[in-house]
């Protein structure tokens, strides 16, 4: 799957303008992204991709890196 | 995904669970029952509930002191239905003893069944209704929360801790379309209180404003009415089924 469908989940999910650089994304390092939107990330990564995640992967879910490794780990894989 | 809701009920192998899950079943829900064990009680409700057009009932084993077993629960469901529409979190168990003389392992139990049992219930579901930002939780709550009940300090407790959970979900997850409320039952003609002796019943039927006990069906109804549509505006309460053993001062 092409990495920009993982993009385009977390602008969609977080409300982010569309020329935010999505890569370098960590958790609060927006005012978008925070606990509240974090659930809601969390809702649309599960429904996009048709994975539950685990409650400590949820936790761990802590940048745009750590997601494209956390959904790998779930079968997800994403091209550049 | 499945089309139609999906309903999981906790301990519904008998008592209130199994009289909400045979409502349900009635309302066009597929099931999804749990209990400690996949008990032949457990077999036997699924079979008397399988319905013509729906997914037969899925039996899951889950003892709710155990989140291993939850985390597992929800997997499977995933698996099976890909969504959930109503949490009835009914399963809890009561071991009585004064306080003095509660062992601290039965404190304990208590709590972890009844209280964090319940609450990882009520997290696992809120993480898959987030999903469609809909969903519906009806927790099993008590009279002995709010009145309280000699004997049953660790039971009492670990319901006052279902009360609170209720209240708190109800807040946080309403911005995301889930309802969450209790039904606070009085006292309920279920193996649950198969050691109350006949003198004791009689006490308890004289204290309610009814002159009665409740019946399992009784709970039941009032659990689906908060589980379905019926209650689409309603969120954060505590209903009490307890045939007038609380009657709240203004
Ligand atoms: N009866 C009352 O007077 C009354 C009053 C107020 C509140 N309540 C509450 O209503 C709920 C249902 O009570 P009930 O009267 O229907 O009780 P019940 O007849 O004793 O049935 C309890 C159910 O919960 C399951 N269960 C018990 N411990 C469990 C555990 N650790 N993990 C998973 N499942 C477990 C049992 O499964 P197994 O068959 O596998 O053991 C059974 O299906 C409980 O939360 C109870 O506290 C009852």
């Amino acid at each position: 799957m092409p990495l920009s469908a993982l993009r385009a989940v977390f602008v969609e999910a977080l409300g982010l303008p569309p020329d935010t650089d999505v890569d370098a994304l960590t958790y609060r390092s927006v005012p978008q992204w925070d606990s509240v939107a974090h659930m809601a990330l969390i809702a649309r990564l599960e429904s996009r991709f048709d994975l539950m995640l685990e409650t400590d992967e949820v936790l761990d879910l802590s940048s745009f890196a750590r997601c494209r490794e956390i959904l790998a780990a779930h079968g997800c894989r994403f091209d550049d | 995904m499945t089309e139609a809701p999906v309903a999981l009920v906790t301990g519904a192998s008998r008592g209130i669970g199994l009289a909400t899950a045979r409502l349900l079943a009635t309302r066009g829900y597929h099931l999804v029952l749990t209990g400690r064990t996949l008990s032949p009680a457990l077999q036997a409700a699924c079979d008397e509930l399988t319905t013509p057009g729906l997914s037969p009932p899925l039996p899951l084993a889950v003892d709710l002191g155990e989140p291993s077993q939850i985390a597992a629960a929800f997997r499977a469901l995933f698996s099976a239905h890909r969504r959930l529409d109503v949490l009835v979190n009914n399963a809890g168990e009561l071991h009585e003893a004064l306080i003095g003389m509660s062992p601290p392992g039965t404190i304990e139990r208590m709590f972890a069944v009844n209280a964090a049992g319940s609450l990882h219930m009520l997290q696992g579901a809120s993480r898959l209704m987030m999903r469609r930002q809909q969903g519906s939780i009806v927790n099993l709550g008590s009279v002995v929360a709010v009145q309280g009940s000699s004997g049953q300090i660790a039971y009492a407790a670990s319901k006052a801790a279902v009360h609170g959970m209720t209240l708190a979900a109800a807040r946080e997850l309403g911005p995301r379309g889930i309802r969450v409320n209790a039904v606070a039952p009085g006292v309920v003609e279920t193996e649950l209180i198969a050691d109350f002796g006949p003198e004791r019943r009689e006490a308890l039927r004289r204290a309610a404003s009814l002159g009665r006990l409740v019946r399992a069906e009784e709970v039941a109804a009032a659990i689906a009415f908060l589980a379905g549509p019926e209650s689409s505006a309603i969120t954060g309460q505590i209903l009490g089924v307890d045939a007038g053993l609380v009657i709240p001062s203004p």
